[in-house]
């Protein structure tokens, strides 16, 4: 089976910056991954979802949910 | 549940991965979900992101959860990851989490399969060169890269909870899933492999943008529901 048009199309979007002379070596080696953490906006939790960050000794996680289970 | 964030060992947390968490919660009947930011290479090479998985999994049971009420979710690099959790957990004779979700699991540091081969023409994220993510040494520093908690392809599944595993045919990656599936299979795991046609690393990631990623998204609904039924 034959992948969907929606999906052939977002692959070959993908494969087409990836292999762009500017950009397309930063995607693959994940500089421009790396810096996705640092430019990224604020996390905006959807409503009806609780979202904390957690501070550990060398890491933050987020603890996220509806506050059910 | 517990989700290990994607990004070859070598990026941190980003949102795409808190609407990862968003959606979890809400196929999984309104389940809470941490995601731990753990600490990633060249400046934290291995075991670094173990141990801080380990903190995070270790954190679940300090809030009163059990092993059983807990699954492990990852993607890429998160997805090996959630393997080397079990493999640790397992060695130091603790119980394992109820269940697994790999999505595009990156199992093999070595790049010793076949799809490395087969798909370097038609990936469309790592293919065509050698100097990507999926090649990039500063994760495994000086340790062996067929250690099983670097590489999960080169241990040993038994005990290992049910896995629900997905990935892309076009994915130079492809081997890492379906070759851990067929080694946890054998070692009589419950695995259910899903090789999506056509589809690229981490193709969830279009969420509803694409009938693939909806399906597969559906599939982990369900997965999520045997889960918690008991019923895997």
């Amino acid at each position: 089976m034959e992948s969907s048009i929606q999906g052939k199309m977002i692959r070959e979007l993908i494969a087409h910056f990836s292999s762009d002379l500017l950009i397309g070596k930063k995607i693959k080696n994940g500089d421009l991954r790396k810096k996705l953490v640092n430019v990224e906006p604020r996390w905006r939790c959807p409503e009806g979802f609780s979202w904390t960050e957690i501070q550990m000794k060398d890491f933050t996680m987020d603890w996220a949910g509806t506050g059910g289970k | 549940m517990l989700q290990l964030h994607g990004g070859g060992y070598i990026a941190g947390m980003r949102n795409a991965y808190r609407t990862f968490g968003v959606v979890y919660s809400e196929l999984g009947g309104n389940i809470s979900v941490l995601t731990p930011d753990y600490r990633v290479a060249p400046e934290h090479p291995f075991p670094a992101a173990l141990e801080d998985a380990l903190a995070a999994f270790d954190w679940l049971l300090a809030q009163g959860y059990g092993e059983e009420d807990i699954i492990l979710a990852g993607d890429s690099a998160g997805g090996g990851l959630v393997m080397s959790l079990c493999f640790l957990l397992r060695q130091r004779k603790r119980k394992l989490p109820c269940g697994i979700v790999a999505m595009s699991p990156w199992t093999d540091l070595t790049q010793s399969g076949d799809s490395y081969v087969i798909n370097f023409e038609r990936d469309p994220l790592f293919g065509k060169t050698k100097d990507s993510m999926i090649y990039n040494k500063d994760y495994i520093g000086d340790a062996d890269p067929k250690n099983p908690y670097i590489s999960p392809l080169f241990g040993k599944f038994h005990d290992f909870p049910p896995m629900l595993i997905q990935v892309g045919s076009y994915e130079m990656l492809l081997s890492d899933a379906v070759d851990v599936a067929n080694k946890a299979k054998k070692a009589g795991v419950k695995v259910r492999l899903a090789v999506y046609e056509g589809m690229f690393h981490v193709f969830q990631m279009g969420l509803r943008m694409m009938p693939e990623s909806k399906k597969a998204w559906h599939e982990v609904e369900e997965f999520l529901t045997i889960l918690r039924r008991g019923e895997a």
